[in-house]
C-alpha cells in the first residue's frame, strides 16, 4: 500500500488559469481595439530578436534533507533533527525572444538550471548520539538502536526548468505598461540523500583471541562493525501550461530606467519516479554446521565466549558469529504527478547603450510536490539465509511517499539585447 | 583637513588588512599520550625477601659454592619467605601482576573513519603482551632471623607482593616465580617489543581506540588465588583521563577484556 501525504490541487489552479488566460486575452484585445495604447515605434519593424543573460545567487529552500537527529541523553525531549543547509549557487537564465511587427506580441524561450550538492558530516567516535534516520529500522545501528556515532551525508537538488511563452501587451499607460503571457512550462526535478551512519568505536567485547599463539586478524575484520547505509532519490519530469504578467513602470522622465515585476503561475503533469535503498546489519550465531541459530542481542556478550570453556584451549564462540546484510529496497517507476510552480520577480532595469540593458532584482520560484521521498515503513526478513556474502532480503509490507515541494530564491544580474 | 583625510585612510587600511583575513592559521602541535595495561585486584601472597649469598672466606666477594662445596647457580640469590600474621596464618594481598595479553591500540585521525592499527600484528598475540609487575614494598616486614642459613650473609630487601618482580624472577626455590617473564611490554616486535607504556601523538579531534584482552592461560611462575582484572589508564601530557568511553576495567573472569576510546578535545 502507498500512503500519499499530499493531495492533488488541480481544479482550482487550472480553472483559475483559464478564466485569467481568457480575461486577460479579451481585455488585452478590447484595449488595442480601442487605440487607447501607443504602439511603440521599434515594434512596426518586421520584428526584432531579443535575447538575454542572467547570472541568478540562488539558494533552494525547503528541501527537507534530514538524515539523522541528534540526541541529548540527559533530556530525552532536546532531540533535534539535523538538516543539511543548502547553499548559494550562482547559475545561467538564459532567455531568447522574437518580436512580431506591428506589436502583436513575442514568443519568449526561457531555460534555467538549478543545482545544489551539499553534504553533511558528523563524527563523535564513542559517543553514539546520532539518530539513524534513512535507513530501514530494523537493524539499525550497533546496538539495534537506531544510534550511530557518526555519519556522513550528501544531498543533492537539480531542476531544469524549460519554457515558452507568448507575450502580449495588457494596457499601456504613460508611466504604467504590461503584458500578460501564456505558455507551455517543462519541468524536470531530481532530488537524492544518500547516508552512512558508522559505529566507529562501539563498546562491545573485543574479540581478540586469548588463547595463546593464535591471531585473531580474520576474526576482528569479521566482527568489525559495518557502517550502515541508505539511498533515495527521485525524479519529477512534467509539462503543462502556464500563465502571468508582466508589469513595467518608467522611473523618471528619461525613459531608460524601469522598474518591473513578473508574477506566472504552470499547473504541470508528469511522472515521478522514486528509489529507495538501505542496508543495515545484524550479527548471527551459527551452529557448528553453519545453520543459523539466532540473532544476537546487545551487549553481545557471545564475542567473548567459549564454546568449551572447561578445555586447555578452548574454541572461541565468536568463529561461529557472522554479520549479516540487511538490504531493504523499494521503487517507484512512472507514477504519475501533479506539480504547481509559481515564480515572482521585481527588478530594476537601465538602457545604458542604444538597445542594451542591464537589470538586476530578485526572483522566488515555488515548485509544488516535485520531490518525493519514498521509505519503506513496516518490513518482515525473509527468512534466515547465513550463507557468507549473500544478504538477507527484507519483505516490504507497507510503504510511505512524502511529496516534497521546493523553493529557489536570490538576487539575479544580467544583460539584455534587442537587435 | 588633509592630514585627518590620511589618518582616516591609513586607519581603514589598517582595519581592512586585520580584520578580513577569514582563513586562521589552524591550532598546531601534537600531545603526547600514554596508554597503559594493567592487571589488578588479583590475590597474591605476601612475601619477605632477602639478598642472600655465602662469604666463607669473609673476603666480601659472594662464593661461587655453598659450604658443602657444591656449586650455585648464582652466587647471589633472592631468597622469598612466605609472610605470615601475627596469629599464624599466611598473609595475601592484591596489587598488580605479570600477566600476558592480546591488545590492538588503532587511531581515528580527526575527520575521518578509517581505523589505523598502530599496534603490531604479534600484538594480537595473547602471549605477546605482558602487564607491569607491582611495584612498592609493603608494612610489617620481618627480618631473615633464623631462615638465613649458616655462613650466609643475608641482607634484607623488604616485604612485597609474590607479584612483584622480585619474587617472580628469583630462581631461589622458596620463590614461586623464576620462568623469566621479562620486561612488560606492548605491540613493538617480537625482536623489540615496545615497552610500557604505549607512547604516541595525537592532534585534536583524534579518537584512539584500545581494545585488550587477558591471556586465558597465567603466566609461569606467578602464583595467585584469583584471577586479576584488567585496566586501562590513559595519560594526555602526562594527566589521567578519566571519562574514557566502553569498558576500561574488566571483570576478573577467565579471559576477560576491555575495549575503550578517547578523543582528543
Amino acid at each position: 500500500m502507498i500512503k500519499h501525504t499530499s493531495r492533488s490541487r488541480w481544479n482550482t489552479p487550472i480553472l483559475f488559469a483559464a478564466v485569467l488566460a481568457v480575461a486577460l486575452f479579451g481585455f488585452s484585445s478590447a484595449v488595442m481595439a480601442q487605440g487607447e495604447t501607443e504602439p511603440d515605434e521599434e515594434f512596426n519593424k518586421l520584428g526584432k530578436l531579443y535575447g538575454e543573460l542572467e547570472g541568478w545567487a540562488v539558494q533552494p529552500a525547503g528541501a527537507d534533507f534530514k538524515p539523522a537527529s541528534i540526541h541529548d541523553p540527559t533530556n530525552v525531549a532536546n532531540t533535534r533533527l539535523l538538516g543539511i543547509d543548502p547553499s548559494t549557487e550562482n547559475r545561467f537564465r538564459v532567455r531568447a525572444g522574437y518580436r512580431l511587427k506591428d506589436n502583436m506580441g513575442e514568443f519568449m524561450v526561457t531555460y534555467t538550471s538549478m543545482n545544489d550538492a551539499e553534504s553533511m558530516q558528523k563524527l563523535n567516535p564513542g559517543e553514539f548520539i546520532y539518530g539513524i534516520l534513512l535507513t530501514g529500522q530494523q537493524n539499525a545501528g550497533v546496538f539495534n538502536d537506531g544510534l550511530a556515532d557518526g555519519f556522513i551525508a550528501n544531498a543533492g537538488l537539480k531542476t531544469r526548468d524549460f519554457r515558452i511563452d507568448f507575450y502580449r501587451d495588457a494596457f499601456k499607460g504613460h508611466r504604467i505598461s504590461s503584458k500578460w503571457f501564456i505558455g507551455y512550462r517543462r519541468v524536470i526535478h531530481e532530488r537524492n540523500m544518500a547516508a552512512t551512519y558508522f559505529a566507529l568505536a562501539p563498546d562491545v567485547p573485543n574479540v581478540l583471541n586469548p588463547i595463546s599463539g593464535v591471531a585473531s586478524e580474520t576474526l576482528f575484520r569479521r566482527l568489525q562493525p559495518r557502517a550502515d547505509t541508505a539511498f533515495q532519490s527521485g525524479t519529477f519530469n512534467g509539462r503543462g501550461l502556464e500563465t502571468g504578467m508582466t508589469f513595467k513602470m518608467n522611473l523618471g522622465s528619461s525613459k531608460k530606467v524601469w522598474a518591473e515585476a513578473d508574477v506566472s503561475l504552470a499547473l504541470l503533469r508528469g511522472k515521478i519516479e522514486s528509489e529507495y535503498l538501505s542496508t543495515t546489519h545484524r550479527y548471527i550465531l551459527r551452529d557448528t554446521g553453519g545453520n543459523f541459530l539466532y540473532e544476537l542481542a546487545p551487549p553481545y556478550d557471545e564475542f567473548e565466549d567459549f564454546d568449551n570453556p572447561g578445555e586447555a584451549e578452548p574454541t572461541a564462540t565468536a568463529e561461529r558469529i557472522r554479520q549479516q546484510n540487511l538490504r531493504t529496497g523499494l521503487n517507484v517507476q512512472s507514477d504519475s504527478g501533479a506539480s504547481m510552480v509559481m515564480e515572482m520577480a521585481v527588478s530594476l532595469r537601465w538602457r545604458v547603450w542604444k538597445n542594451l540593458d542591464v537589470f538586476g532584482g530578485i526572483r522566488q520560484s515555488y515548485y509544488e510536490n516535485v520531490g518525493v521521498d519514498l521509505r519503506p515503513r513496516s518490513v518482515t526478513p525473509a527468512g534466515n539465509q547465513v550463507t557468507d556474502g549473500v544478504d538477507l532480503v527484507v519483505n516490504q509490507n507497507d510503504a510511505t511517499r512524502d511529496l516534497k515541494s521546493i523553493t529557489y530564491e536570490g538576487m539575479f544580474f544580467g544583460i539584455a539585447y534587442t537587435y | 583637513m588633509r592630514q585627518m583625510i590620511c589618518l582616516a585612510v591609513l586607519a581603514l587600511c589598517l582595519i581592512l588588512m586585520s580584520s578580513c583575513d577569514s582563513e586562521q592559521p589552524q591550532e598546531i602541535g601534537s600531545q603526547t599520550m600514554q596508554i597503559l595495561v594493567e592487571a589488578g585486584n588479583a590475590s597474591a601472597g605476601v612475601y619477605d625477601t632477602w639478598e642472600q649469598y655465602y662469604d666463607v672466606d669473609n673476603n666480601g666477594i659472594p662464593d661461587e659454592t655453598d659450604p658443602a662445596g657444591t656449586l650455585l647457580p648464582e652466587p647471589v640469590f633472592v631468597v622469598c619467605r612466605r609472610a605470615t600474621a601475627t596469629g599464624g596464618g599466611e598473609l595475601f594481598g592484591s596489587g598488580s601482576t605479570p600477566w600476558n595479553y592480546a591488545l590492538e591500540i588503532s587511531v581515528i585521525r580527526a575527520g575521518t573513519t578509517v581505523h589505523e592499527r598502530l599496534t603490531t600484528t604479534e600484538a594480537l598475540n595473547a602471549t605477546f603482551n605482558l602487564t607491569p609487575y607491582a611495584e612498592g614494598f609493603l608494612n610489617g616486614a620481618q627480618q631473615p632471623g633464623g631462615d638465613c642459613p649458616q655462613f650466609a650473609v643475608c641482607n634484607f630487601i623488604a616485604r612485597v607482593l609474590g607479584t612483584h618482580r622480585l619474587v617472580v624472577d628469583s630462581t631461589f626455590p622458596t620463590c614461586p616465580g623464576s620462568p623469566g617473564l621479562g620486561e612488560p611490554r606492548m605491540s613493538g616486535t617480537l625482536a623489540n617489543p615496545l615497552p610500557a607504556p604505549f607512547t604516541l601523538d595525537l592532534e585534536k579531534g583524534d579518537t584512539i581506540l584500545v581494545k585488550a584482552r587477558k591471556s586465558i592461560t597465567p603466566p609461569e611462575g606467578v602464583e595467585l588465588f584469583s584471577e586479576p582484572v584488567l585496566l586501562g589508564s590513559v595519560f594526555l601530557n602526562g594527566l589521567q583521563i578519566r571519562n574514557l568511553t566502553g569498558t576500561s576495567v574488566s571483570t576478573s573472569d577467565q579471559a576477560a577484556g576491555i575495549s575503550f576510546s578517547f578523543t582528543v578535545n
